[in-house]
């Protein structure tokens, strides 16, 4: 492909581009459901004082069911997030292989006359 | 004649980008290119490059090539032992990402099942301590069917189009493969 670098026109740079952002998007989403999924022990810790006001260690050691429910919750949020990251690497990741498949068949055409 | 040999071979090296001959010599694959290649390449390196990587170890025999396939498939070893490997991804990341998103699709299923088990009115009545007649349970038969409905179509709606994604980069890759010089 490199051989012909002149064939990398606009819109391959423009497909680029998008891919990049796609792929660099991708860990500040996952970052960003981290914190969501963080943020359920804050959110937890709210339930606990408002509706059993006690705070949040008290609300789970008085039950197991707690526990488990806020873990999962924690885990539904990185999974939400795995997802989303994903699908944006997969975007980047097709865009990439569209522009260097077009390249590949324009070098050719090119060689062929 | 041996001159004339080492010639030839500096030629058709020097036709490819330093890209493709950093990953012959990486690779340091005998069985396709021979010893002469490898001196050349050494060579031309030098000329181009200021210091040179180091190899991996040489695949001597054409078996050592598919019995380090790490579970990959065939068509994926082939993919990965040619000689010119794309620019702008890589295959091994394309792979990689199918077996991410069958890892992810199996921790969606559980937790999902796990949040809809916890969450359900049975447990929840359970838990309480109140006794379930057979006359609540089909009472609250649509409840429940609801209850399983919700997960089983947040399971699907992650796990198919993941699943799709991740076939359609497989066949854009095999594409792009194909789409190359022979």
């Amino acid at each position: 492909m490199s051989e012909n670098n002149n064939l990398f026109g606009k819109k391959h740079a423009t497909l680029w581009r998008i891919s990049m952002w796609a792929s660099g998007m991708a860990p500040v989403v996952f970052f960003i459901f981290g914190i969501l999924a963080l943020w359920e022990i804050v959110t937890y810790g709210a339930l606990a004082h408002n509706q059993y006001q006690t705070d949040l260690t008290s609300l789970l050691s008085r039950d197991f069911f707690y526990i488990v429910d806020l873990l999962l919750k924690i885990a539904q949020d990185f999974i939400n997030g795995a997802v989303c990251f994903l699908v944006l690497k997969g975007i980047a990741l097709g865009l990439d292989m569209i522009v260097e498949t077009d390249i590949n068949y324009r070098e050719k055409k090119v060689e062929g006359g | 004649m041996n001159e004339e040999l080492r010639e030839q071979i500096r030629n058709n090296l020097k036709l490819k980008d330093i890209y493709e001959l950093l990953e012959i010599w990486r690779i340091n694959n005998r069985v396709v290119w021979s010893d002469t290649t490898f001196e050349v390449l050494r060579e031309i390196l030098k000329e181009k490059i200021r210091e040179i990587p180091l190899q991996e170890k040489p695949i001597l025999e054409e078996e050592e090539i598919i019995q380090d396939n790490h579970g990959l498939k065939d068509w994926e070893v082939i993919l990965l032992n040619k000689e010119s490997q794309p620019e702008l991804y890589s295959p091994v990341e394309v792979i990689t990402f199918g077996r991410n998103v069958n890892r992810l699709a199996i921790a969606v299923t559980v937790v999902y099942i796990l949040l809809a088990f916890l969450n359900s009115q049975a447990l929840q009545m359970y838990l309480q301590g109140t006794s379930l007649s057979i006359n609540d349970i089909t009472i609250s038969f649509p409840n429940i069917l609801t209850a399983l409905l919700y997960p089983s179509l947040q399971i699907a709606f992650t796990y198919f189009p993941l699943k799709a994604l991740s076939h359609i980069l497989r066949i854009l890759m095999e594409m792009e493969f194909n789409s190359r010089k022979s």
